[in-house]
């Protein structure tokens, strides 16, 4: 259900309009607006008692729209209470007892999870969560944020709103994923010798933004500066070499004052990097691409498709601009194709979650990653 | 090209997560999330030999697993179907639900995708699960080998690293456990030997004190055996406490120039006194250079000699005893000494010998049962002697006697260190008048000191603690301290710290009279300013002795108050004892002594008035000055004293002629008296009239 209003309580009597049964969870994706009053918006729904989730995002995906206000409501049924951890800036955080969680009979579980996409060790707490949960849950999920990339309170729980914090939403499906992007390597290999989470400091020995700045100039044709790093950046992001798949695309957002590259995710020391390089049309036909795999794979059960999530990286939505719908129509006309009363529906994230598949948890840049909810 | 750029790429990624650390699990973590990621696998392990890497071992540990979920178990036997299944040339992949260990796999939730096994080489190896079997391909797995190995090197010295530091904590551990019980030994000990010695002070005290009564010959035989038993009692508890010391490491040597000869011709002595109801003749021999000192630990070697005469005249009841001392050679700055102690007694059975020095070990026959000792004595002497890097031998024949002879080398000093303290034979005063404060809790032992003082002829102040001490010494000026360690409101030492800081009292001799006999207890006293000890519980002539001695060494250093007063001791006694052991109790040297003395007396006493009379001086220092050891020899150590006094008033510019004649004319007084005792009381001649 998409909700076009940025006053609360349209959303909120929207939402309560909704009939809610026991293990019903509302996950809500809320478009970024100044408008939007949601620490109010939390008070009414935990006056009705309505158990829900949300994040706050630069954009949110209906069918084949993208919006840039009002709220994406899903109501989705768990399989247990959410988990909501919080302080994650801080070392040595506490782990809620996860076993726990999933100490109900043996049947497929999907975490959807929704993480402050600002925060610089995402990547940590990523491979904790699949040290306690392991391949037996299927992940998808993505960083919440503004669009600024100012890090701001950006999750929704019935306890308030909360920065440097994760929420995990149990939920009762099987999930099939399709994880693509589409970039290809233009440079590299390039290694990360000096790195402290999510910043390069060193690329191959030397600073890292000197080296970096020496490979983009050559094929953009434009002089690089701190300045205007973000729109020229934009176009090349890293990868990180993985075997039998794409590479983890890292986004690099930002130099700081020791001229080292800040990105969206952690890149640990002497990783080995390529430069990518996209376009519109390979960016388009991944998108295609993944939403083929996660149906290609629904193919081979016979249960139906009951939701279609989209976590779609801003990065690609700023670099594909007008475009941008294109991406969404090939995956909205394939859903439909496949089952026409499930809409796709997610959200821009800074940074998306999922396995590649059914193996290790990871955290992208710049890429689509499609669950179809059986 | 580019895929083999990226599968180096790939592998020199996972090569430098390798070692960093010396920590095996954390290395296997980094390694393993990497190696994960990279090869987009879901599940990885590394299992170990419990007994670190080896051949064929009988069961093996999980070190890591990631996702950490997954281990449900963490031990395998050699047994186990993975063990079986583990192959040491070829990499193998199975389907999960095809595998020949699946019960394992199924007891971790690995349920579905391929799994891999790899030996990483002996005793270890490393299980890989991914959901493709291209996660898994054979190239991918035997790209990986090279680096496997290094990989397992790297954690097998992770392993090691972990084994010596666990090997280290429990010995340190053991080491702290040690300590503690060590230092719980020694506490009781030390307590053990305080509660004991208190009680025996008064007991043995009390023996010398009824020994001075009329007794008849009955009561004399009780208290002899009274004084027997309880001298084998002390001795027992001096040698018990001596061998856990040494035992325990805690006997340290304290080298100080001393008198090797003089330290030998005082045990001569005492021993004499000692066994003189036995028909055995002490004798002392000594081949030492003249004005030869030796640096060692003089109170310790006394306890070696100590020992070795004991246990001689334990087991001789007639013939000799002989102490002798030798310098076989010099070299440099080091002597090589020989002393023996041989006796004619009993001897030692020659299969006994081996074992004499051994600890519990007697190598002869008690003469009577109080002499059976504990078997410690002779042990100590060798502990002693070894600290001391000497040794000691025995030669022995049955019904003959035996000879124990010591080689020792001892660094040698030029100057002649200060003689030891000639035992003073009972009945001597040199204490009297003097103003003793005696800090003891104990009313057995207040009782006990007082009397004793009071037999010294000292003038005591008994307080109960060390406050009531303080308190004392802020009002008066004290000749000597005697104070106990152990009191209640505040201990002797904190009180001799607080003397010691200012005050009267702030350079009186403090002597400890302490039931602490433990070395480490002595230097608590020493460092809070105490001057001496003497252990409870003591024989008098020790503590006059003691005392003795640091009255002496207090001689006023220009400090009023310190000098004692001719009038302030009246009542000090001639004592003849330094005659007597010069002379070795020779009756008619030490009567010509006194007749020379009375015949210096009118003599000094005139040249004395007429240098006042004259304002002379340095003629009235030379008087005064020659005059000085005649009043030693008779023991007027106080008239010594005031002559040093009337020595330095001579030395001021311009003296004090109204001082000094007052101190001549009391020193004159005072020899006037001695002059009067020794002709009424000393001299077998008719005063000269």
């Amino acid at each position: 259900m998409y909700i076009q209003s940025d006053d609360y309580n349209v959303i909120a009597d929207t939402i309560l309009r909704q009939e809610i049964r026991p293990h019903d969870l509302m996950v809500l994706l809320v478009a970024e607006s100044d408008a939007l009053d949601a620490e109010a918006l939390i008070e009414r729904l935990n006056k009705a008692e309505v158990p829900f989730i949300g994040g706050v995002f630069p954009g949110v995906i209906h069918n084949s729209k993208l919006y840039k206000q009002g709220v994406v409501a899903k109501k989705l049924q768990a399989i247990a209470p959410p988990v909501i951890m919080s302080g994650l800036n801080t070392p040595g955080y506490n782990w809620p007892d996860l076993k726990t969680v999933l100490s109900g009979p043996a049947k497929p579980v999907t975490a959807w999870i929704m993480i402050d996409g600002l925060m610089s060790n995402i990547a940590h707490f990523l491979s904790g969560l699949y040290d306690r949960l392991g391949d037996q849950v299927n992940f998808i999920g993505g960083g919440a944020g503004s669009l600024s990339l100012k890090q701001q309170p950006c999750l929704l729980t019935p306890d308030g709103l909360f920065q440097d914090a994760a929420v995990i939403a149990f939920l009762d499906y099987d999930t099939h994923l399709g994880v693509k992007h589409g970039w290809k390597r233009l440079a590299g290999p390039i290694v990360a010798t000096r790195t402290s989470q999510n910043v390069i400091y060193e690329l191959n020995w030397e600073e890292a933004f000197s080296v970096y700045k020496n490979y983009i100039e050559k094929d953009c044709g434009c002089s690089i500066t701190k300045d205007n790093f973000f729109e020229v950046a934009k176009g090349y992001p890293f990868g990180i070499y993985k075997s039998n798949a794409e590479e983890v695309v890292r986004d690099p957002i930002a130099v700081n004052n020791e001229g080292g590259l800040v990105c969206v995710g952690e890149v640990p020391e002497n990783t080995v990097l390529n430069i990518m390089k996209g376009t519109a049309d390979n960016l388009i036909t991944s998108a295609a691409e993944a939403v083929e795999e996660t149906l290609s794979r629904s193919q081979t059960t016979q249960a139906m498709v009951r939701h279609t999530m989209v976590v779609d990286c801003v990065s690609r939505a700023l670099f594909l601009e007008d475009r941008h719908e294109e991406e969404l129509e090939q995956i909205n006309k394939r859903i439909k194709a496949v089952r026409s009363e499930v809409s796709p529906q997610g959200m821009l994230s800074l940074g998306e979650i999922s396995s590649y598949g059914e193996g290790y948890l990871e955290f992208f840049n710049k890429t689509i990653v499609i669950g179809s909810l059986y | 090209m580019d895929k083999i750029v990226r599968e180096i790429s790939d592998l020199y990624e996972l090569s430098l997560t390798i070692g960093a650390g010396l920590d095996a699990y954390s290395n296997c973590e980094q390694f393993l999330s990497v190696l994960l990621a990279r090869r987009n696998l879901a599940y990885g392990a590394v299992w170990v030999a419990e007994q670190g890497l080896q051949r064929q071992p009988n069961a093996y540990q999980l070190l890591c697993a990631r996702p950490a979920c997954k281990a449900a178990q963490v031990k395998l036997s050699a047994l186990d179907p993975i063990i079986a299944a583990l192959d040491q040339d070829t990499i193998q992949v199975w389907a999960a639900e095809e595998a020949p260990f699946s019960g394992f796999l199924k007891a971790n939730q690995i349920n579905k995708g391929y799994v891999a096994l790899l030996l990483l080489g002996p005793g270890a190896f490393m299980l890989l699960q991914g959901a493709s079997e291209a996660a898994l391909s054979d190239r991918s797995l035997r790209q990986l080998r090279p680096v496997l190995k290094k990989f397992a090197v790297a954690i097998e010295g992770c392993m090691a690293h972990e084994r010596l530091r666990e090997e280290t904590r429990q010995r340190k551990v053991a080491q702290e456990e040690a300590e503690v019980a060590r230092r719980a030994q020694q506490q009781f000990l030390a307590n053990v030997s305080h509660e004991i010695r208190t009680p025996m002070n008064a007991m043995l005290g009390m023996v010398h004190l009824l020994r001075d009564t009329n007794l008849d010959s009955h009561q004399q035989e009780y208290l002899n055996v009274m004084r027997f038993a309880s001298d084998n009692l002390m001795d027992l508890i001096n040698n018990i406490l001596d061998a856990s010391k040494i035992e325990a490491g805690e006997v340290v040597l304290d080298p100080k120039p001393f008198d090797l000869h003089g330290l030998f011709s005082g045990l001569h002595q005492s021993w004499q006194l000692r066994i003189k109801d036995k028909p055995v003749q002490v004798r002392y021999e000594h081949d030492l250079p003249e004005s030869t000192s030796f640096i060692g630990d003089s109170m310790r070697l006394q306890q070696i000699m100590n020992n070795l005469l004991n246990n001689a005249s334990k087991f001789t009841e007639s013939g000799t005893i002989s102490l002798s001392v030798c310098m076989l050679s010099q070299r440099g700055d080091k002597a090589d000494l020989q002393i023996k102690v041989g006796d004619t007694g009993q001897g030692i059975e020659e299969e006994h010998l081996p074992h004499i020095f051994d600890q519990f070990k007697q190598g002869r026959k008690a003469v009577g049962q109080g002499h059976a000792g504990t078997g410690l004595g002779l042990s100590i002497v060798r502990e002693l002697l070894a600290l001391m890097d000497g040794v000691i031998s025995v030669e022995s024949e049955p019904g003959a006697g035996s000879v124990f002879t010591i080689d020792l080398t001892l660094p040698v000093q030029k100057q002649v260190a200060k003689a030891p303290v000639a035992p003073v034979p009972a009945g001597q005063n040199q204490l009297s008048g003097i103003n003793v404060l005696v800090a003891e809790d104990n009313r057995m032992n207040q009782k006990l000191v007082e009397r004793i003082l009071e037999k010294f002829g000292c003038e005591a102040e008994i307080v109960p603690d060390g406050l009531e001490a303080i308190r004392r010494c802020s009002h008066k000026k004290y000749d000597i301290i005697l104070m106990d360690i152990h009191m209640p409101k505040m201990d002797g030492l904190e009180a001799s710290k607080r003397i010691r800081v200012s005050g009267r009292n702030k350079k009186t001799p403090i002597v400890a009279l302490t039931a602490a006999a433990l070395l480490e207890e002595r230097n608590h006293g020493l460092a809070s300013g105490m001057n001496d000890f003497v252990t409870k519980p003591f024989a008098p002539d020790l503590l006059k002795r003691v005392m003795i001695k640091w009255l002496e060494d207090t001689a006023p250093q220009g400090e009023e108050d310190h000098a004692p007063k001719a009038e302030e001791s009246p009542a000090e006694q001639i004592d003849l004892s330094y005659l007597h052991a010069m002379s070795g109790g020779d009756e008619a040297f030490i009567q010509d002594m006194i007749q020379t003395f009375l015949k210096e007396i009118p003599e000094m006493i005139q040249q004395v008035e007429a240098n006042l009379q004259g304002r002379r001086p340095e003629a009235l220092y030379s008087v005064v000055h020659k005059f000085k050891p005649s009043l030693s020899m008779l023991g007027l150590k106080q008239q010594e004293k005031a002559c040093a006094k009337i020595e330095r008033m001579t030395k001021e510019s311009p003296p004090d002629w109204s001082a000094l004649q007052s101190a001549c004319h009391k020193l004159l007084s005072v020899i006037g008296k001695a002059q009067h005792d020794l002709q009424h009381h000393y001299s077998k001649i008719p005063e000269e009239r």
